[in-house]
């Protein structure tokens, strides 16, 4: 399930041109009182046909990178830096420019499909606008390949389903219909932001075959999204983990699940109950609790909770090092 | 049930509303536009009581060497004179009198009854309920006016007469609202432990239902006061309302409209009086809304 | 949907019976008969009078007779309008009021949500402080004081408009058409400025610019649906509203409808016209309450099952 013919092909790889590449990559949001740093220098690239997962608790910033890539951010957001598509810069494109590669190259998922359909608008006709926008495909052709792409995502009775309303579909088959959406016009890129967490434990792993397969089948990458590692051991061929706003470690997710290096890895694989193991007293958890972005100083995010932590650690950010296909953010851990 | 239970009950009642409303308080004391509205309302109710004693004025002296004048600063006729010679600064004063001071009262009325109507449909619920609603019903298939009018028709047109059609009329909206309130309140625990502890129904309703609803309340009342002047007026402008020798705005921008073809001031600055009052209204409606519910927004 | 429209108008049957009855009732107990006043009429001619219209009968008795000529659409006949039925009447003056609410409805819906929607896509600029401020105008000018000043703007000043009556012609409706739309259009602006802001925000919307349809396909195919349901829902109350604008601006711009017969009738105590006119009034408003609620279903998917 970890190494996948896929992962070592991306781990020997490295040299291929690069389908992304982001770098320092740097989200700013005013509020009434304050400036708070969501994410801080951001970088990383992608392989045709990878799927890259981001793991990150809540307030990582994690679902900001995949906003700030489709220009979603919010009006009192400022994004700096770079974000190349098939070496084409799209950060802080003006929405013009930005609607003829969203929805067609590079696409979006999101977390609620209940709330993330149009209610008003039939479920058919929200697919088909995209072909017809983007592919310049017209009516009849529009819907059978609409339809087609429904059955694709094994979304029974799909001729019938085209023409119902979002209410009328159950959570897993809303999600199967938003994921038909976002493949409709073969993107080169897929960002899917926590998929599965809204729904239901065995539907979820439904969904998460269902992407995987297409994924490989059309060589389209994807990044997703996740607080969960379960789904990113699963799924993913490379992991990036995220703390605070900034990249604490990343690499080939064999690489970093059996062998993890930075402290905050290290304390959320641990805090993973696992059946294969004999139960010994408590679930270890990571002490302390994610950090109030506006208050964070210049050194590593992570500090306050680390077991590891030494003087500097608070003032001092550690560089991310490279080393073959890891990364490590730490003062105390090297590779 | 125990004193220090009961006390402990009323407690919770009363600090629930003292801190709720004195929080919301200061969020309005903090409104600029809702302090603004305040301010006028109290000049215009200071202007309208007070104006007319203080400079010994009589809306009904007619000075017929000096009929229909436009306003002008050196006669005192500040606002003009109408077509009978009298002057137009009393009577907007005068008749200010009678439209706030039936918007006032009036509310009051409403709210009595508005208040109690809705408190007992809603805590009583079910069958009773259904029925004091389906009477609230037929009142809305009409414009409130309607129902206004056919009561003066009843009880005539003298301004206690009027002050009883409006209240009878305009309790309907508050009363829903407290129905509302009412039926929210009753599911919780506090009300559960008041009837645990044996506490009659009209008690409950009067020392912890009513007194919760206060927030909700003093907003549709602010609101209602708009309303009412509106509606008043407008009974008044069609004839239906203010009788003589009583005056009110409505009467005064009615008369005003009969000789706008050669005289704009009888029309404007009773015009201008009513819809500063509803201005102001408005924005202390809203800042009270906002003050009550700041999440609203 | 047919199911849903039949429990409706049925269910307005008891509420109009209860209209009826209380109209009816206060309107007997009322003091001074149509007969007391300035005319003068000798006893014997007002016994005589009174049996003729059932005046003497007992008031359970004319309330069934009442109640059943309603049903057949006749209210009886005018105390004061000697030659008319008040059916008769209300069938004169009602395509005149009609035509003028319609048009205010419409208009003021149109431009109302054209405006609110340009408030919230520009939000914080001229454009919608403008709308804001006409929002709060709209509430606190009534429309006896609008109508009046437009009178005298752009019929004495500017001499650009006739005054008053109506005679079909368009110069004629103009105003009094605009004047009862004013305070719908700030309403209505107001409400859909909130309501598009909301919707602008919701995440399907965030979806719809995320499939890169662009911005203008976007805002009429996706938000407006969504930001257009509390304006659908208040065009309810609104009828109700236009109702009662339509009996001033009629008196103020001398329009022969029905509110103006309506007027007339109040300030002489004609009350088989007052009473004809409350019915007529209240089965109007069920009808255009349960028109709007289609719309309503029509809009919103999830409505159209219950």
């Amino acid at each position: 399930m970890l190494s996948t013919p896929r992962a070592a092909e991306v781990r020997a790889s490295g040299t291929a041109a690069p389908l992304l590449e982001v770098q320092g990559l740097t989200v700013r949001f005013r509020t009434e009182r304050k400036s708070l740093q969501a994410l801080t220098d951001i970088g990383f690239s992608m392989a045709p046909g990878e799927i890259l997962g981001i793991v990150g608790e809540s307030g990582s910033g994690k679902t900001q990178i995949l906003l700030t890539m489709m220009g979603l951010l919010a009006e009192n957001g400022r994004a700096f830096g770079s974000v190349k598509l098939h070496g084409e810069e799209v950060l802080n494109l003006p929405s013009d420019k930005l609607d003829r590669i969203r929805g067609s190259r590079m696409t979006m998922i999101f977390q609620d499909p209940m709330t993330s359909l149009n209610p008003y608008m039939r479920v058919g006709k929200q697919l088909t606008e995209v072909l017809v926008k983007h592919r310049g495909v017209g009516g009849s052709e529009a819907v059978r390949q609409a339809a087609a792409m429904l059955e694709h995502v094994r979304i029974p009775e799909a001729q019938r389903r085209m023409g119902m309303y979002p209410h009328e579909f159950s959570g897993g088959m809303r999600q199967r219909a938003m994921i038909a959406m976002a493949l409709l016009c073969k993107p080169a890129l897929l960002l899917a932001d926590e998929p599965t967490t809204a729904l239901d434990v065995t539907v979820q792993a439904q969904i998460l075959m269902l992407m995987r397969d297409l994924a490989r089948e059309s060589g389209t990458s994807v990044v997703l999204v996740t607080h969960d590692l379960g789904v990113v051991a699963d799924l993913c061929d490379r992991v990036i983990v995220l703390y605070g706003g900034r990249i604490m470690e990343d690499g080939p997710i064999d690489d970093v699940f059996y062998n993890p290096k930075h402290p905050y890895t290290k304390g959320l694989l641990r805090s993973m109950p696992r059946l294969d193991e004999k139960t010994h007293g408590d679930l270890p958890t990571i002490p302390g609790q994610p950090p109030v972005l506006s208050l964070l100083s210049g050194g590593c995010p992570f500090e306050a909770r680390c077991e590891l932590r030494q003087d500097h650690c608070k003032s001092v950010f550690p560089p991310l090092v490279r080393s073959g296909p890891r990364r490590l953010s730490c003062h105390e851990v090297s590779l | 049930m125990t004193e220090t239970a009961m006390a402990a009950d009323r407690d919770v009642a009363v600090e629930k509303g003292v801190s709720q409303t004195r929080e919301a308080m200061g969020r309005l004391v903090r409104n600029p536009a809702a302090m603004f509205g305040i301010v006028v309302m109290v000049l215009l109710f200071l202007a309208c009581f007070l104006g007319p004693i203080v400079f010994g004025l009589d809306p009904e002296a007619s000075d017929f060497d000096a009929v229909s004048l436009p306003p002008t600063f050196a006669n005192g006729h500040w606002f003009g004179t109408d077509d009978l010679g009298r002057d137009l600064l009393t009577r907007t004063l005068t008749g200010g009198r009678v439209s706030l001071l039936l918007g006032v009262t009036a509310t009051l009325v409403a709210l009595g009854i508005g208040v109690i109507y809705g408190a007992i449909a809603g805590y009583a619920g079910g069958r009773i309920d259904s029925l004091m609603m389906r009477f609230v019903d037929v009142f809305y298939a009409v414009p409130f006016i309607f129902f206004v009018i056919l009561l003066t028709f009843l009880f005539g047109r003298s301004l206690l007469s009027l002050l009883i059609a409006i209240g009878a009329v305009y309790w309907l909206t508050i009363a829903v609202i407290v129905r509302g309130e009412t039926l929210s309140l009753k599911r919780k625990e506090f009300i559960e432990a008041a009837k645990a502890g044996g506490m009659s129904a009209p008690a409950i309703i009067f020392r912890h239902i009513v007194p919760n609803t206060v927030a909700p309340v003093i907003v549709y009342a602010s609101m209602t006061v708009s309303d009412v002047i509106l509606g008043e007026s407008l009974l008044s402008f069609l004839g239906l309302g203010v009788q003589e020798p009583n005056t009110s705005w409505g009467v005064l921008i009615e008369d005003g409209a009969a000789t706008m073809e050669s005289q704009w001031w009888p029309l404007i600055f009773p015009a201008a009086f009513l819809a500063a009052t509803l201005f102001a209204l408005n924005y202390i409606a809203d800042g009270l809304r906002d003050a009550f519910d700041p999440k609203s927004r | 949907m047919l199911r849903y429209t039949i429990r409706r108008l049925v269910g307005a049957i008891p509420t109009m019976f209860a209209l009826i009855a209380i109209t009816f009732f206060i309107m007997r107990i009322a003091p001074g008969g149509p007969f007391d006043g300035n005319r003068k009429v000798t006893e014997v001619v007002k016994a005589n009078l009174e049996r003729a219209y059932h005046l003497d009968d007992p008031l359970w008795l004319q309330f069934l007779r009442y109640l059943w000529g309603v049903l057949h659409f006749d209210f009886g006949p005018s105390f004061k309008y000697r030659d008319y039925t008040v059916s008769e009447l209300i069938w004169q003056g009602f395509p005149v009021s009609f035509e003028v609410g319609m048009w205010a409805i419409a208009i003021a819906t149109v431009v109302g949500v054209t405006l609110g929607t340009v408030a919230a896509l520009r939000q914080h600029s001229m454009i919608d402080y403008s709308v804001m401020a006409v929002g709060m105008t709209g509430v606190a000018v009534p429309t006896f004081v609008v109508g009046p000043l437009m009178q005298i703007v752009f019929g004495v000043s500017l001499l650009m408009l006739p005054v008053g009556g109506w005679d079909g012609s368009l110069e004629r409706k103009i105003m009094p058409i605009i004047a009862l739309a004013l305070p719908n259009i700030a309403y209505i602006a107001s409400l859909a400025r909130g309501s598009m802001i909301e919707s602008l925000r919701t995440n399907h919307v965030r979806t719809a610019r995320a499939k890169g349809i662009g911005g203008w396909r976007t805002v009429t195919r996706h938000a407006l649906i969504g930001g257009l349901v509390p304006v659908v829902a208040y065009l309810g109350p609104a009828t109700a509203g236009i109702v009662t604008g339509s009996i001033v601006i009629e008196k103020v711009f001398s329009i022969p409808g029905i509110g103006r017969y309506f007027v007339d009738a109040a300030l002489n105590r004609d009350y088989t016209l007052v009473l004809g006119v409350v019915i007529f009034y209240g089965f109007l408003i069920i009808i255009a309450n349960l028109i709007v609620d289609l719309c309503y279903a029509l809009l919103d998917p999830k409505v159209r099952y219950d």
